[in-house]
């Protein structure tokens, strides 16, 4: 790469990653970015400083976070010992079913539940009813703190999984072996030897889940607003359309605050982990083997059942039962108009086209971002694209969705080309790539630590430039991961709610924002099937993808075929 | 200490799915005694090991530990590892990293019951017999190779198990420091007393620790016996290969005289060796086992014509570092011999005598 490449690559990173926050925190001591000459204030401080909602905000998002964290990260652990040991018959299942609980967007699980265990006319409380279970009912209630957090630890437990599988599987055996050996039970041994082990893995995977917790946007918006649960999220929206003048100072402000919560979260989390070692002695761990089956197994695999269905196959399916309900709750009258209604708003149509724009340029175009920014961090650590993608990587994921969509608006309205973007599918598009990239930038990060330098030295050896090798070699090695790495930021992409919140127009929306208004306005069938219509082109265009390039592979390996009969003959 | 107990294994059989990992095992560990399990990598020593453990379950056979079934696969008796009484060293220590030295030897004291007064005594006792001493209050990441084994075997013994079970635990140290903890091993056990089992694929390691050895080959026990007899007179050509014979000559066996048996090579060349009831018969085709640096090489001489010495021609030779490799033609059979100087000459005529140790294998103890 040339020297001037390198350097338009170094800009790139800075403006479309670090530059934002710093909009964001000048937009705080200035107020709105929609007014050219800001002067300096401390207005938006004093506004949130201020505000006696404060308090309340962060005693919500905490307890948001904390309540998922720990419920997702105990579940989590206990799939994750199913999977590596239990010799469950159903274990398998689990893995497949965590990733797809993971790779369902946020807004629309919430919508999901928010039809699920909603107390006037949701299935659940209906069935429990029915069956004289009225009081019981009334705790199966979404729109609550325990419902609110119920429905966070069963989505997240999903990312909590697949964060915590590979250390516990990978844990070694043989130290539990010398626990049991020593006299303790199977489980003493985990509680006593391999949690403590894995303690950094399990102190990251809950700073992370905290982290989530205080960003999250939809979750609350849709389950906790309706019931004046106010997270510091919330409260970042509520400054700019929750009053008639936007209060951009203080939602820049507050912005900041939690930027720098978030921030003391990390720190607290590095230091923790500093200097302490729990890597095991072994140089060869003894791999983790599940045993023979146990005569109980089968409460484990009613357990896998249970939670299949509770956190994936119910929400699944009250969202196609309800885009054919003409109302929701009046359950045995189907109808498609939720769907025509849809296909015939302007809006609607446009949203499921950004929407496919970002899934078909955006997605891919993130994914090889990141692919390239993980490649920088993991091969040249030391140089400046290495340092500036390791921070460019981390800093949209320490900023909360909402406020980030703060930070870019701030940032693109200030910048004279993009600023002719604003209202156009383009500039959303951007944003969501922005917000996406920490995602694609640790997916590729997996994948790349997983290929051997060595296989690039033997590509430099014969000749390759090192994007030559990397392209070659590793992105080649690394497509299928890649492949699914697209599929997964596509659907992230689909239901990010707080990125595009402030971008949109009724020009640019995407089904998250388009769906978001529906529900406000009532209409939950209507946002169901949005989302499901969105899935189902999503899926179309992804076979037909995948048709033309087994077609292209065949004819490429019919002219290959020739070329070597021609060679022969 | 340690109180001596036996063990006894019968027909035990254990798969890994369709893979059969251990075949009607069947062996008796006398109690006392040092067993080696000698045989090479995915043999099924170590699930043999891992099974009298309790850390895999057999399909099939008993496992008695003193007079109590740990294992009767046919009337579903499976103790767990956890109440065996037993101490093991892992082939990677399995040291817990989180906790100190004296943490370590301390959790089997405080799983097992023992009452925490007696621990302190216990647990410098112990680390006085591993020379552990003064390094009690460190982590295993703060100790090197040799400290961390004898941590292990300390962790293995403080609660005087009845059975010691040790998966390769020198496989990871230097010569030197092999060499030393295996003397030191052996004092322990002689001093402990406790019914110790060794598994390995080091036949030196197996031969100075052990007091019986059996070799084991695609899980089935091929030989058991005690070092010398597993080194001098190995049963089938698995066990000679893998106890360091090199050379395996085609004889029939023309006679047998008393402790004596006359064998004949294809080049007619007759020669006379010791030999004993388990010898094959007359008759039979068999083959001779020998070990290159056992042979006597010489130049062809007069005096080199009388019984059991063999004639031929050297047709190659290579250094070794230290040895000298010499291929010598014996009437169509190559044979290898190893000196320290050189012995002769490409091209030259040399005479051969096999030493005393050599083995007769009957035809099909192959393996």
């Amino acid at each position: 790469m040339t020297r001037a490449l390198r350097l338009l690559a170094a800009f790139v990173l800075v403006y479309l990653l670090i530059w934002p926050l710093l909009m964001l925190v000048r937009g705080a001591f200035t107020g709105s970015p929609f007014m050219p000459s800001a002067h300096w204030t401390l207005d938006g401080f004093g506004t949130v400083l201020g505000d006696a909602r404060l308090g309340r905000n962060v005693g919500a998002s905490l307890l948001l976070s904390v309540g998922i964290a720990i419920g997702s990260v105990a579940l989590a652990t206990g799939f994750a010992v199913v999977r590596t040991r239990a010799n469950a018959r159903l274990g398998r299942l689990v893995t497949p079913m965590m990733v797809l609980i993971a790779a369902t967007p946020t807004l629309f699980y919430a919508i999901s539940w928010a039809m699920l265990a909603n107390p006037n006319a949701g299935i659940i409380p209906r069935l429990l009813a029915g069956a004289g279970l009225g009081g019981v009912a009334q705790l199966f209630n979404a729109f609550s703190w325990p419902g609110l957090i119920s429905v966070g630890v069963l989505k997240v437990t999903g990312f909590a999984y697949l964060f915590l599988i590979g250390p516990v599987g990978a844990a070694d055996r043989s130290q539990e072996d010398a626990a049991v050996i020593a006299g303790a039970t199977r489980v003493g041994a985990f509680l006593d030897i391999t949690i403590p082990l894995l303690a950094p893995a399990f102190f990251a995977v809950l700073m992370l889940l905290i982290i989530f917790g205080i960003q999250v946007y939809d979750l609350p918006a849709v389950l906790g607003m309706p019931v004046g649960i106010e997270t510091l999220s919330l409260r970042v929206n509520d400054y700019l359309v929750g009053t008639g003048t936007p209060d951009w100072a203080a939602a820049n402000a507050i912005s900041v605050l939690a930027m720098l919560l978030v921030a003391g979260l990390v720190l607290v989390q590095t230091a923790a982990l500093r200097g302490k070692s729990h890597v095991t002695m072994g140089g060869k761990a003894a791999p983790v083997r599940a045993g023979r089956r146990q005569r109980y197994i089968w409460l484990v695999d009613l357990g896998i059942l249970t939670f299949a269905g509770v956190a994936l196959v119910a929400p699944a399916a009250q969202f196609v039962i309800g885009s054919f309900q003409p109302f929701f709750g009046l359950y045995g009258v189907w109808t498609l108009r939720n769907y025509a209604t849809v296909l015939s708003d302007p809006v609607g149509i446009g949203a499921l086209q950004t929407t496919l724009v970002t899934a078909l340029v955006g997605a891919p175009v993130t994914v090889l971002a990141g692919f390239f920014m993980a490649y920088a961090v993991a091969r040249t650590p030391a140089s400046l694209l290495g340092v500036l993608a390791r921070i460019g990587s981390w800093v949209p994921a320490t900023a909360p969705g909402i406020v980030l969509s703060v930070a870019l608006l701030s940032t693109y309205l200030a910048t004279p080309l993009l600023r002719e973007l604003f209202g156009t599918p383009w500039l959303m598009v951007l944003a969501l790539g922005v917000g996406a990239t920490p995602i694609a930038v640790r997916a590729a990060e997996g994948m790349i630590a997983q290929v051997s330098p060595e296989l690039e030295d033997v590509a430099f050896i014969c000749g390759a430039s090192r994007a030559a090798a990397a392209m070659g070699i590793v992105a080649r090695l690394c497509a299928p991961s890649l492949i699914g790495a697209w599929l997964m930021i596509a659907l992230w992409m689909a239901g990010a709610l707080d990125v595009p919140l402030l971008l949109q127009s009724n020009n640019s929306q995407t089904v998250a924002t388009y769906a978001f208004g529906l529900l406000n306005a009532g209409e939950i069938g209507k946002a169901a099937a949005v989302f499901l219509f969105y899935l189902l082109l999503l899926g179309v265009v992804v076979a037909l993808l995948a048709a033309a390039g087994a077609l292209a592979g065949r004819i490429v390996a019919r002219q290959r075929l020739h070329v070597m009969q021609m060679a022969a003959g | 200490m340690g109180g001596s107990i036996g063990i006894t294994i019968a027909h035990l059989d254990k798969r890994y799915g369709a893979v059969p990992v251990l075949r009607d095992v069947s062996l008796g560990v006398r109690p006392g005694s040092f067993v080696a399990l000698l045989g090479p990598s995915g043999c099924g020593k170590t699930t043999l090991l891992r099974a009298i453990a309790g850390l895999e379950q057999p399909d099939g056979g008993s496992i008695h530990i003193g007079d109590r079934a740990v294992v009767d696969v046919s009337r579903g008796v499976m103790v767990p590892p956890q109440a065996r009484r037993l101490g093991m060293v892992f082939q990677h220590y399995a040291l817990w990293p989180h906790m100190t030295v004296w943490q370590n030897i301390a959790y089997p004291l405080r799983k097992q019951g023992f009452a925490r007064a007696e621990w302190p005594a216990r647990i410098t006792a112990m680390a006085e017999v591993v020379g552990l001493a003064g390094i009690l209050d460190r982590r295993p990441a703060q100790l090197s190779g040799g400290q961390q084994q004898r941590v292990a075997l300390a962790r293995a013994l403080v609660s005087e198990p009845a059975v010691l079970l040790l998966d390769e635990p020198l496989s990871n140290l230097d010569a030197n420091l092999r060499g030393q903890l295996r003397r030191e091993l052996r004092q322990i056990h002689d001093r402990q007393g406790t019914t110790t089992i060794l598994v390995t694929h080091d036949q030196e390691e197996a031969a100075t620790l052990a007091d019986v050895i059996a070799v084991i080959d695609r899980g089935v026990i091929v030989q058991v016996g005690p070092p010398a007899a597993i080194l001098d007179r190995p049963a089938s050509r698995f066990v000679a290969t893998f106890v360091g014979y090199d050379n395996f000559i085609p004889v029939h066996v023309a006679g047998r005289d008393g402790c004596a048996a006359r064998v004949r090579l294809a080049s007619g060349a007759h020669l006379t060796l010791p030999a004993d009831a388990g010898h094959p018969p007359p008759g039979c085709v068999a083959t001779l086992a020998a070990r290159s640096e056992r042979i006597v090489l010489a130049a062809c001489t007069a005096a080199h014509d009388g019984e059991n010495w063999l004639r031929g021609r050297v047709v190659r030779v290579q250094s070794l570092g230290r040895w000298l490799e010499t291929t010598v033609d014996c009437g169509g059979v190559a044979i290898l011999v190893r000196s320290q100087a050189p012995a002769a000459m490409v091209g030259e005529a040399v005479a051969l005598r096999l030493p005393g140790d050599t083995a007769i294998l009957a035809e099909g103890a192959g393996g």
